[in-house]
């Protein structure tokens, strides 16, 4: 491996744009329908075109496949951001409990809404709404004291998602049936409720996340050698952590509001890219949004075909191709990580 | 106000209720190496920290050449002065290379990769502290001794005019202590100014051309380190009785002597 | 055969509503009682009047010598209904929290939980001699505690139309009511015969029965209501999924391109909204979506033959419109 140079990242990250173009394409093409892969490229090549493989195709794979490469691009960054962040190698998205906040909000929306006239379409801004508040209080957190803040954030966040799992387990015991399968969906995490509209938000989202931290990836570097030391080389390592902290909220509340609790994403994804790529963050953070968006279109495209017309949802087909995964990196990692 | 390279005046710090630092005062001149000395929790570190900007103190001032740091930029800062810290647990496995590299980072831009005079500048660094053949290696995979080389080519990759050094030699067996006082020597040499807290009092007296003493929170003494390595120093310093013998060469060598020695006697 | 209409028998009238005693006590003048004595036979005759008004509202003296005193308590909504409907709602002394909130019949008798939370100690408290129950993996536990503590429990399924044509009939058998159970059971097969006749005169079509739109819940080849689709004239486009209710993508759905498409999920959008995204759908194109009402049609329960005869309405009452429009065209 050599040092990073520009040239490095720009080849390591077309390969990987290659993988991401492939993935797309798999899950424009895979589905219980059996069309075949002619029918939809002319389908995709014909704007006017009309019919189910027209209504299948453009209508609802496509958007499904691309708000999926979202999501997963958002998970993925605001991995390696909360990793970097809180200096772990196994820290994810839902460790400082803006996803609980968001579950919590969406949840309230999917199992009580009804009694006040809120449909489906409330639990995104609902959800979104949660993720705000309980990265509000993280931020007056993480802002008061940035030296001892870690600890205080991890204990936060322990506490947050805590009561946000009470409070769930306590309202999906009160839910109705068909509130408790729209529930269980949430949590496990599904693409298979995303309105198209929303999509334009995630990739809001995602672009404003990237284009403020993508510049903060070389002190990010050097934040893995401690926030002192980081300092010390000319780090504003305040400010890099409340942008980070916002960024990456944010980030994880858009994917999480649109999609509920994708698991698995957040984690593997930045850690196989650190093994294929190197810790440097100016490559990783790019890499883990290409790669978090392949990874679950992939995912996608399995859940929606395993099952011969019937759907699972990707939260399972994450969690099983991420257990295995994720111990085998932990094994790998071990003896590093304790060091 | 003086034109030293690294001034203290009069610097106080408390934590909470505690006073660690009540009133320090203390230069750090150009082509001087500074050995820094005192008990544990005597506030060394904490002073090293100050002048790094990474704490504030509630009273005092530090300036560099005559400016006080408050006026600096970061990037400015990290220019004129390096920081070789104790320990610093890294969680992420970057290289050696990479890691003596991050010492470029102030003079580089907010994207900027580093440059092939910036590579071949930590190599040579890195080859003068003995730890080429560690390039490529991960520093997750070092010991304490050779991670603190690493750290000690970081700072000096990084161009500074005054190098900060906590207990540099912690680790390391005698020859590469020697060594690295060597080079904390040569680099203080052009007008470079060097601050290197230790507490092998012996080997810093030999390296040093100051010795300041902290203790209480202030500087007991301060002067050549034949001068202010003494019996009665040493007593108040760190409550031992110690003999100060002549080397060879005329520097300076404590030799404590055991509490229970001492009262046999 | 005519549909008869409900065969359920009134109930005996009570014997004292015509006593005697209550129309003239001390008023007939001509009696040669003195006072105190009148006084005498007036307390007593009130007394007696007392106890049998309070005799005749007991049920058990009015009712069929097997429900006298059976105490029952229904773990199921759709078994309150049909106990219910077999006019022997006064043999229930509990009722799951669904029951309670929707049949006003009994929305007095005490609660004991629901599906994923019975509360034995509420069903144990009530001393009831029968707990009826709908065969449910989350209450396996539940039943098995009330075997246990000597409590008679019966397990009646209601998924396919068979099984609860079977429930109705065991469940009538078992309180007393056999006779109303087999005529409300002849009632719904004999329905089911007729709208079948009427409808093997028209063509068959093809059509889904969508339960919940958001995820996509669709009727299948397991439930009774694909048998009232079938009878209605209509090939379930789900009948090869096995079970009751798959959950299926939107796509399978495009892809089956069904004629009709009945919606009964409880959205405030309108099916017909929500379905005119999808024009290649042949039901979206030619105008055939119906919406019913959740509960009408999908609650299973003793009046299949109401639901079938709504579906039936709700089905012709497209082929009204989509043919109207068509003929609109024709000219």
């Amino acid at each position: 491996m050599k040092i990073l140079t520009p040239m490095r990242v720009l080849s390591s990250l077309s390969a990987l744009g290659a993988i991401l173009l492939g993935a797309l394409v798999v899950g424009l093409t895979a589905g219980p329908s059996g069309l075949g892969v002619g029918e939809i490229f002319s389908v995709l090549g014909d704007r006017d075109a009309v019919g189910p493989a027209a209504d299948i195709v453009l209508r609802v794979r496509l958007p499904r496949v691309l708000l999926g490469a979202l999501v997963g691009a958002c998970l993925a960054v605001s991995g390696v951001l909360f990793q970097a962040m809180l200096r772990n190698p196994l820290a994810d998205p839902y460790v400082l409990g803006v996803s609980g906040g968001a579950a919590l909000g969406g949840i309230l929306v999917l199992s009580l809404g009804s009694a006040v006239g809120l449909g489906y379409e409330a639990v995104p801004p609902a959800a979104f709404a949660g993720c705000l508040l309980t990265t509000a209080i993280l931020y007056a957190i993480a802002g008061a004291n940035a030296r001892a803040s870690t600890t205080s954030l991890l204990l936060t966040g322990v506490v947050f998602n805590a009561f946000a799992s009470a409070a769930i387990v306590f309202l999906a015991s009160m839910a109705g049936l068909t509130e408790s399968a729209s529930i269980f969906l949430w949590l496990i995490g599904s693409l298979s409720s995303i309105r198209v509209e929303v999509s334009g938000w995630v990739a809001a989202f995602l672009v404003l996340g990237l284009g403020s931290t993508i510049p903060l990836a070389r002190s990010l570097n050097l934040s893995a050698l401690g926030g002192e030391s980081a300092e010390q080389l000319g780090v504003d390592i305040d400010r890099q952590r409340r942008i980070v902290l916002i960024a990456s909220s944010l980030m994880v509340g858009a994917a999480v509001s649109v999609a509920g609790l994708i698991g698995f994403v957040g984690l593997m994804i930045p850690h196989l890219l650190r093994l294929i790529f190197g810790p440097d963050h100016r490559l990783l953070i790019p890499a883990s949004a290409l790669g978090g968006a392949a990874f679950l279109v992939i995912c996608d495209a399995i859940a929606r075909t395993i099952l011969d017309g019937r759907e699972l949802p990707v939260g399972a087909i994450t969690a099983l191709a991420g257990g295995p995964l994720f111990l085998w990196l932990l094994r790998r990692y071990h003896q590093r990580v304790l060091s | 106000m003086t034109n030293a390279a690294l001034c203290f005046e009069g610097i106080e710090l408390k934590f909470g209720e505690r006073e660690i630092l009540k009133g320090v005062s203390l230069e750090v001149p150009e082509g001087a190496v500074v050995a820094l000395a005192g008990r544990n929790g005597a506030g060394k570190t904490t002073l090293l920290r100050v002048a790094s900007r990474v704490l504030r103190p509630s009273a005092g001032r530090v300036s560099i050449r005559g400016a006080p740091i408050d006026g600096f930029s970061r990037r400015h800062l990290a220019k004129e002065l390096a920081v070789v810290p104790q320990d610093t647990p890294v969680s992420f496995p970057f290289r050696v290379i990479e890691v003596v590299l991050m010492g470029r980072s102030p003079h580089l831009g907010v994207l900027g990769f580093e440059s092939r005079a910036d590579i071949a500048l930590a190599r040579d660094v890195m080859a003068r502290v003995g730890i080429e053949e560690f390039a490529d290696r991960s520093i997750l995979d070092l010991s304490g001794g050779e991670r603190q080389l690493v750290l000690i080519a970081r700072a000096l990759t990084q161009e500074p005019r005054i190098l900060l050094l906590d207990e540099p030699t912690a680790h390391l067996d005698l020859a590469h202590r020697v060594a690295v006082l060597d080079l904390v020597r040569d680099f203080a040499r052009d007008g470079r100014s060097a601050l290197v807290i230790s507490h092998d009092l012996s080997l810093s007296a030999r390296a040093s051309d100051h010795l300041a003493l902290l203790a209480e929170g202030r500087v007991l003494d301060c002067g050549r380190p034949a001068d202010v390595l003494n019996p009665e120093n040493l007593l108040a310093a760190f409550g031992i009785r110690a003999d100060v013998i002549q080397a060879p060469d005329g520097s300076p060598l404590v030799v404590p002597r055991s509490a229970a020695a001492d009262a046999m006697s | 055969m005519k549909f008869r209409g409900s065969a359920v028998p009134p109930p005996a009238p009570h014997r004292l509503q015509r006593s005697p005693w209550r129309s003239g006590v001390g008023r007939n003048i001509n009696c040669p009682m003195n006072r105190s004595t009148r006084r005498l036979l007036e307390i007593a005759l009130l007394a007696a009047c007392w106890a049998g008004v309070s005799a005749g509202s007991d049920p058990a003296v009015s009712s069929a010598p097997a429900t006298r005193n059976l105490r029952v308590v229904s773990m199921n909504p759709s078994l309150t209904r049909m106990l219910i409907a077999l006019d022997a709602q006064h043999v229930l002394v509990g009722v799951d929290e669904y029951s309670a909130d929707h049949e006003p019949a009994v929305a007095a008798l005490p609660r004991v939980g629901g599906l994923f939370n019975p509360s034995l100690e509420a069903v144990v408290a009530l001393e009831p001699d029968l707990v009826v129950v709908v065969p449910s993996v989350q209450q396996r536990d539940f039943r098995t505690r009330l075997r246990e503590l000597g409590v008679e429990v019966i397990e009646l399924a209601s998924v396919t139309l068979d099984q609860i044509l079977e429930s109705m009939q065991t469940l009538g058998d078992r309180i007393g009511r056999s006779e109303a159970a087999r005529e409300r059971v002849a009632a719904i097969q004999s329905t089911w015969i007729d709208v079948a006749r009427e409808a093997s005169l028209r063509p068959r079509r093809s059509a889904v029965l969508v339960l919940q739109r958001d995820p996509l819940y669709l009727v299948g080849g397991g439930s009774y209501l694909s048998a009232m689709l079938d009878a209605a004239g209509l090939d379930n486009a789900a009948v090869e999924y096995s079970e009751a209710y798959p959950r299926v993508s939107l796509e399978w759905l495009i892809a089956a391109g069904p004629q009709l498409i009945i919606d009964s999920s409880d959205d405030p959008v309108p099916a017909i909204e929500h379905w005119s995204r999808w024009t290649s759908i042949p039901a979206v194109a030619e105008g055939r979506v119906v919406a019913v009402p959740q509960g009408l049609v999908t609650l299973p329960g003793p009046y299949l033959d109401r639901s079938l005869r709504t579906m039936v309405a709700a089905i012709r009452s497209v082929d009204q419109d989509s043919g109207a429009s068509q003929g609109a065209e024709s000219h």
